[in-house]
């Protein structure tokens, strides 16, 4: 039975002891996180992990401690994991996660001078519709634009874009664009989203490429942009994440 | 005649609901991606199932972007062989109207149906 405190949330977890390996935390609450991984069967009871999201939270440094092994079981909607139990070993690593559970909580009403400027790379008219769809929706409750989504289909279209508009964030359908923008003198440190299909393989190409964080499809759409959101909304204008 | 639209990816469901639905005097709608309807040309159906496990989206969201972008108002129901506590948890986690189970055979599906918009005419 899942935990009721559990948040939905969408971050990037690596490990210290293991580089080059990452994983996506789906859930957290004060005490407990979901880890998303089809690495269930590692033979460890402590975890030393950190949590972030590229160009809006540093990375977070946190001990924790395996409670269970969960087994991907598609009929009843779970995905494989471990659920963790957050236990800071350091009187500063209590406050560290102190703030970061506040920094994920809804976001606040406030004004933005600039709205966070989202680029959309897909060649799916079903991506375009349903991803302009919720973030206008999330618009609407809020006083100022705090998201702005800019789309584009192709590779060319999403270059042309770059050129001529603000972007801050990009999330890309495929490796191409991630390529392009690394390779770009002036947009090389972008961040950079990928949505991949393929599982494993498909994430670790993507991360080659240079993707800063990979998601699988389905998209979960709603615990990424309400992790982009509070994040955002979180970040005093012109503070550094 | 009411309307049922059916969101799924798998043609087996979709063939297998028409075919159940049909003879008890339904109109059925099928799209294997929800960026196929398109009210003004597919009108209003009386209600929407949706199937959860898509390969672009997951059902949640779909039943967002229904509302959202078509201002639907009609009964919008999952439609999935997810386990009932997480189908009935994700139901209302994503303000669907209700949830209806695959488990239970799609013999039964008319007489689902017909309780949650009346007889086909």
């Amino acid at each position: 039975m899942r935990d009721p405190e559990l948040q939905d949330v969408l971050l990037k977890v690596r490990y210290p002891d293991a580089p080059g390996r990452d994983d996506l935390a789906t859930a957290i609450s004060a005490g407990f996180l979901f880890v998303a991984t089809e690495d269930v069967t590692r033979d460890l009871v402590d975890v030393a992990l950190t949590l972030e999201f590229p160009g809006l939270l540093s990375p977070v440094a946190l001990t924790t401690r395996i409670v269970s092994r969960v087994a991907a079981n598609p009929a009843a909607g779970q995905a494989a994991g471990l659920l963790l139990a957050l236990q800071p070993a350091t009187e500063v690593e209590r406050e560290r996660l102190a703030l970061l559970l506040s920094r994920l909580r809804p976001p606040r009403v406030i004004a933005r001078a600039q709205p966070f400027r989202l680029l959309l790379v897909d060649d799916s008219n079903l991506a375009h519709k349903v991803i302009g769809s919720a973030v206008a929706r999330l618009q609407r409750s809020y006083p100022s634009r705090l998201v702005e989504v800019v789309f584009a289909s192709t590779v060319v279209d999403a270059i042309a874009v770059l050129g001529r508009e603000r972007v801050d964030m990009a999330l890309v359908d495929g490796d191409d664009l991630v390529r392009a923008i690394r390779a770009d003198a002036t947009h090389h440190a972008l961040p950079v989203l990928v949505i991949a299909g393929g599982g494993r393989a498909a994430r670790d190409t993507a991360v080659r490429a240079g993707a800063d964080l990979v998601l699988d499809k389905p998209l979960m759409l709603k615990p990424l942009l309400s992790t982009i959101t509070a994040l955002v909304t979180s970040l005093p204008t012109g503070v550094a994440p | 005649m009411k309307t049922i639209a059916i969101i799924d990816d798998s043609a087996l469901v979709l063939n297998g609901a028409r075919s159940v639905l049909e003879p008890e005097g339904f109109k059925v709608l099928t799209f294997d991606k929800a960026g196929d309807f398109d009210p003004a040309t597919n009108g209003v159906p009386a209600l929407f199932l949706v199937d959860i496990n898509m390969p672009e989206f997951y059902g949640d969201d779909i039943v967002d972007y229904l509302r959202d972008a078509f201002a639907v108002t009609a009964p919008i129901y999952l439609f999935s062989d997810v386990d009932e506590v997480e189908l009935a948890r994700r139901a209302a986690a994503c303000h669907a109207d209700g949830y209806i189970s695959k488990r239970r055979g799609l013999n039964s599906l008319p007489t689902i149906v017909k309780t949650i918009v009346g007889p086909a005419h």
